[in-house]
């Protein structure tokens, strides 16, 4: 066991919404990652798309990424998923027509409009404080989402190793349902269950649109929207008599009623990268400022890849094997196979500076994390098998890391 | 910071049943269950059928829900207060 293992007593974890790898980290110059080039493309109407530069700041469409959307995206156009078949070998050319004609979220974009989907931002200026983070601490370019699909099956992998079989965006009958046990259910719990009431905390940024204070954490069984707390009392609550093994943080939506999530900080593509940007800033410089930062874990990472290209092909993932009823699980996918790939950002005092980690993860992680730090049970197989974070903890605590970012 | 947008055309939108919209209503209603109990919470959440009725319920909703998120946080304060003094814990 390394030190830094033996030091980490708290856990945080910011997850942000809708962004690729490819499509944040490719072109921020950061050597030794693996990353899109300007050989990577994808047809449509008899025309090529390379990847490059050049990202709006606001996407003009919402990128589909339901089950159907990544299943183009990743084993292109005309793809088909057969239930209880394996999932179509994968070569990501399909994110371009997706874009071009998915209705998922929404009206698709103008033609001229598509090759959008395949740009990548200068992280440095568009997102110079999740930039700092990554060169400073580990850069993890191997992070997938836990499958193919949209945010809340996602989302409820990092809360329970598992989607209890939901392959798709809740419908409101699902919902409904749902309210007879007070929320989703995990076969197995969730890792809240598992760590005890006083054991987590919960909190959501409550800066930007009012309409967008709604934390998808609390339509899990068992969590509720009162136990999440303002981000405004972070700062003071790390201060003194925190006990917390873990905490995970939510962005705001911004503007969710009208699609444009505008005034959120969540990096909806809708919205941009500014205000998760600031967040990032906000959440680090509250825990390195705090009594709590030589004792601390934070991983920053995104949900799912928002319809944006990557050029990585996901690999084999373990289903979780939890005794999850099928009737959630509309596509009939087996959850074995990784959705697209993500960036994902480790910081703590106990990491090298400026690492590029390549190991394969997916939200499981975090719980195979928690569970091989706090010594918890594994919830489902998919954590169980996953990697975790503790080899990039060091024997050393380092005294060269930020005091502050950002403005 | 925390301004709510005013009127917007696309109000008179439809929703969109699977959208991530309805889903985030489903968390603010079950929210307004934990207030109101399950009839009244089904009744109001029963008139939402445009963004612009979405809009409003949360609107209406929003400032009792983090009025009374604000209570549950200052007894889960008091409560690890007790903890931390080593005072007898009163029931959460």
């Amino acid at each position: 066991m390394s030190a830094g293992q033996y030091n980490i007593q708290h856990v945080f974890v910011l997850m942000l919404e809708n962004r690729s790898f490819d499509h944040l980290f490719a072109l921020s110059g950061i050597s030794g990652i693996t990353a899109a080039t300007s050989s990577c493309s994808n047809a449509c109407n008899g025309a090529t798309y390379t990847f490059c530069g050049g990202a709006p700041a606001q996407m003009p469409s919402d990128p589909g990424h339901e089950f159907t959307d990544v299943l183009e995206q990743l084993c292109g156009a005309g793809a088909t998923y057969q239930k209880g078949q394996a999932y179509p070998s994968a070569d990501n050319s399909g994110f371009v027509s997706n874009y071009a004609s998915s209705k998922s979220e929404g009206t698709p974009p103008q033609p001229a409009e598509i090759g959008a989907i395949m740009c990548g931002v200068d992280t440095r200026a568009q997102a110079p404080n999740l930039y700092q983070l990554a060169t400073e601490f580990v850069l993890c370019d191997g992070w997938h989402s836990s499958l193919p699909g949209p945010t809340w099956p996602n989302r409820y992998f990092l809360h329970g190793a598992s989607s209890a079989g939901l392959d798709h965006s809740p419908t409101s009958a699902e919902m409904s349902e749902w309210e007879v046990v007070d929320g989703f259910d995990y076969p197995n719990g969730s890792i809240f269950d598992a760590l005890g009431a006083d054991h987590y905390r919960l909190y959501q940024d409550e800066l930007g649109s009012a309409l967008g204070r709604v934390p998808q954490v609390a339509s899990i069984k068992g969590v509720s929207f009162f136990d999440i707390d303002d981000l405004s009392h972070f700062e003071n609550d790390l201060k003194s008599g925190y006990t917390a093994r873990y905490t995970f943080i939510e962005p705001g939506y911004g503007d969710i009623v009208h699609g444009t999530y505008a005034g959120g900080s969540s990096q909806h593509p809708m919205d941009g990268l500014e205000g998760g940007d600031q967040l990032a800033a906000r959440v680090y410089n509250a825990i390195r400022n705090s009594p709590l930062w030589e004792n601390s874990l934070l991983v920053i990472l995104y949900d799912e890849h928002g319809g944006f290209y990557d050029s990585v092909k996901p690999g084999r993932a373990t289903p979780p094997n939890d005794g999850a009823t099928g009737s959630l699980n509309t596509n009939g996918f087996g959850f074995d196979v990784y959705g697209v790939r993500v960036p994902a950002i480790v910081v703590s005092p106990w990491v090298a500076r400026g690492c590029i980690d390549h190991t394969l993860y997916d939200h499981s992680s975090v719980l195979a994390t928690l569970a091989r730090l706090f010594k918890l049970k594994p919830l489902t197989d998919r954590d169980r098998h996953a990697n975790d974070l503790l080899p990039l903890l060091t024997d050393t605590c380092r005294t060269d890391c930020p005091q502050r970012i950002g403005a | 910071m925390n301004a709510i947008p005013s009127p917007d055309p696309r109000d008179d939108q439809p929703l969109r049943d699977g959208s991530s919209l309805m889903a985030y209503l489903h968390i603010l209603k079950k929210a307004h269950r934990a207030l109101v109990g399950h009839d009244a919470a089904h009744r109001r959440f029963m008139a939402i059928s445009t963004r612009g009725h979405a809009r409003k319920y949360i609107e209406e909703l929003m400032p009792l829900l983090l009025q009374e998120r604000a209570r549950h946080r200052s007894k889960r304060e008091a409560r690890r207060k007790e903890q931390r003094s080593g005072a007898p814990i009163a029931p959460a």
